[in-house]
């Protein structure tokens, strides 16, 4: 466990690390703190919730994509061309035995940071607005159902961003493809809002699978750079 | 230690020539070790295969000793071929003073006193 | 010359699309510095990769530092390498290269780094310059200068020379000579480079590699009587064409590599004989494996 913190702090910059877990997620419930509050100050409490809580569940939606957008600059910042074929620039890891195993600790390190901070992030906003469920004890369970399938959603759909960006070495090509998955966010969201425990069961196995086929193939495509092709 | 790069001399016996020099004329002394190969390369910038090869004609010549692990030394035979040089350079000496003589119309049993008078007035100084 | 070995080799194979690389006996002589001459694409660079244990196709036998017991680990540790192109992401800053290393290998000297890019002036003193700032020869000194800062046994440095400015190059060969010193015998350097006289001051021992297979290899000294420079008089041309290893003719004269045992042909013509500089010798017999012939 040492180790692999070790290693994500040694292969990524501090500011990348500061900006993701920091500054971003801060700045985010920050504005989501002040939409909060002017909403609320604009209708009252119980109107807004009697109304479906539409505009909440919009916050909960703009903040993922926030988020998402900026995993997505963040991680071609730090790991961009890390799984482009060929990769020459992983040289330096292959004259040594232990290379291959950092690099890999520190990518699922990454991964768990992603995790936590999709989870987080929804559910601390609602918090930050003064509006997670319990606080006016109305469908409670069925919100944070909803909330955890919009989280795990999240994960998913960064993970499949961010690791597909990661075979092309331009950027563009993964913003494009991040454009595609926030329509796929958006259906997850909405449904989630219909049959969230459906939504976090297919998001959670979706999020499972992606995760470890991504791994997977990475891994191979760094062993595979030992041979010919 | 003088290195040319373009006489046409082999650079190995370049080195092995001035240091055979140095050798001969009591600079280095019997029993001192040589620097290491690898150092010497480094010094004068050429390659360790040059330097060791330096080394091993001087030991063909007989001059020095390669003991592994530690090096080569100067062999204890000097001091006869130290007499050996000097001896030549007697006689080269004396051969020059019979021509010089000879020009100066001396003749052998002049020249032989005035050798004798210079040694009697090298024992008294 | 005998030598003990630092890397043994046998049956070295590797297919490709033109050509084969094929060595069947490969050994590099410990506590010297052993040059790889060959022409770009003769295979110079996936020997290299497959020394460093970057390349794993192919087949074959290596074994490294006379040790019964192969560990893979243990050899990368006393292995410093360095690629022809960058084998660092261009994303890390020098400072984070410096963790990295310190981080992949055991003996990482973190002071030693610091100093030597310090002498090499990578990156202008500053530690928070991306490597992709930096230009080809200071890519090449900060390799170097992970490397240098290990404690290796065997230095593999595939065209090292290549990116350097003429002052540069020279610095990389007396850092050779001061790594070789270091060991006392005991550490060896292995490079490559198709362009020798570049380093010919600093190279012991020579493998010529022609379209895979080694075509003539020995030690320097050796190889210069082995083959031995010839000039001679326009009127021997011909006959002394049928005699020479290599040969190049002008209305002035001529000019060869002609072999030790060869010479005595040549008795009779004003010749004279003189030491072939090494970059002679490997143009002489790639000629003679090529079968290009430029000159009459």
């Amino acid at each position: 466990m040492k180790k692999t913190v070790k290693y994500y702090r040694t292969f990524t910059d501090i500011r990348y690390r500061l900006l993701l877990i920091v500054v971003v997620p801060a700045a985010i419930l920050g504005l989501r703190a002040g939409a909060g509050i002017w909403l609320g100050s604009r209708y009252a409490a119980n109107a807004v919730l009697a109304a479906g809580g539409m505009t909440e569940e919009m916050l909960d939606f703009l903040c993922c994509l926030f988020l998402m957008l900026f995993d997505l600059l963040l991680d071609y910042w730090a790991f961009g061309g890390i799984a482009v074929k060929g990769t020459d620039h992983l040289g330096c890891l292959k004259t040594s035995a232990r290379g291959i195993p950092a690099m890999a600790a520190t990518m699922r390190a990454d991964q768990v940071r992603r995790l936590a901070e999709s989870v987080a992030v929804p559910l601390l906003g609602r918090v930050v607005s003064g509006t997670f469920p319990g606080a006016q004890g109305i469908r409670k369970a069925e919100e944070i159902g909803y909330l955890l399938a919009v989280s795990v959603s999240l994960y998913f759909v960064s993970t499949l961003a961010v690791s597909v960006a990661r075979y092309w070495e331009k950027l563009e090509a993964g913003m494009s493809l991040a454009g595609l998955l926030i329509i796929v966010l958006g259906i997850f969201w909405a449904a989630g809002q219909f049959w969230p425990w459906a939504v976090l069961a297919a998001a959670a196995s979706l999020s499972a699978g992606a995760s470890v086929f991504f791994d997977r193939k990475m891994i191979r495509r760094w062993e595979e750079s030992f041979y010919d092709k | 230690m003088k290195i040319l790069q373009n006489t046409g001399e082999p650079i190995y016996l370049q080195i092995s020539r001035q240091l055979k020099e140095e050798i001969l004329t009591g600079k280095l002394e019997q029993g001192e070790y040589l620097p290491s190969i690898r150092s010497l390369a480094k010094d004068l910038k050429i390659s360790v295969i040059t330097t060791m090869k330096a080394y091993e004609q001087l030991e063909a010549e007989g001059l020095v000793t390669g003991v592994q692990g530690k090096g080569f030394y100067v062999n204890a035979q000097d001091s006869q071929m130290l007499k050996e040089q000097h001896l030549r350079k007697v006689e080269q000496s004396l051969e020059e003073a019979i021509a010089a003589a000879r020009i100066a119309g001396m003749t052998g049993q002049e020249l032989t006193e005035m050798l004798k008078t210079l040694l009697r007035y090298e024992e008294e100084i | 010359m005998e030598f003990t070995s630092v890397i043994d080799g046998a049956n070295i194979c590797k297919k490709f699309k033109n050509f084969t690389l094929d060595i069947p006996e490969f050994r590099i002589p410990k506590g010297f510095a052993t040059a790889l001459v060959g022409e770009n694409g003769a295979g110079k660079t996936t020997l290299m990769n497959i020394l460093a244990g970057v390349r794993l196709d192919y087949q074959g036998k290596l074994e490294y530092f006379d040790e019964r017991e192969q560990n893979v680990e243990k050899v990368k540790e006393r292995i410093g390498y360095t690629a022809p192109g960058l084998y660092f992401m261009p994303q890390w800053s020098i400072r984070q290269v410096e963790e990295i290393c310190g981080l992949l290998f055991d003996r990482f000297d973190r002071e030693k780094f610091r100093d030597i890019c310090g002498k090499l002036n990578i990156g202008d003193g500053d530690g928070k310059k991306t490597v992709a700032k930096l230009s080809d020869g200071n890519r090449m000194k900060l390799m170097l200068a992970s490397v240098l800062a290990r404690e290796t046994d065997c230095l593999l440095l595939d065209e090292p020379a290549s990116p350097l400015d003429p002052l540069m190059r020279d610095g990389l060969c007396q850092m050779i000579r001061e790594y070789l010193e270091s060991g006392d015998g005991e550490r060896s350097v292995f490079f490559s480079t198709h362009n020798v006289s570049d380093m010919e001051n600093v190279t012991d021992y020579c493998m010529i590699l022609e379209r895979g297979r080694i075509v003539e290899q020995g030690f320097v000294e050796e190889l210069k009587e082995k083959y031995l420079l010839v000039k001679g008089e326009h009127c021997d041309a011909e006959a002394a064409k049928q005699v020479l290893y290599s040969f190049s003719g002008s209305s002035y004269g001529f000019e060869g590599i002609c072999l030790a045992k060869d010479l005595d042909r040549l008795a009779g013509m004003d010749v004279k004989v003189e030491t072939a500089t090494l970059s002679q010798i490997c143009v002489a017999v790639m000629k003679a494996y090529t079968g290009l012939q430029l000159t009459a």
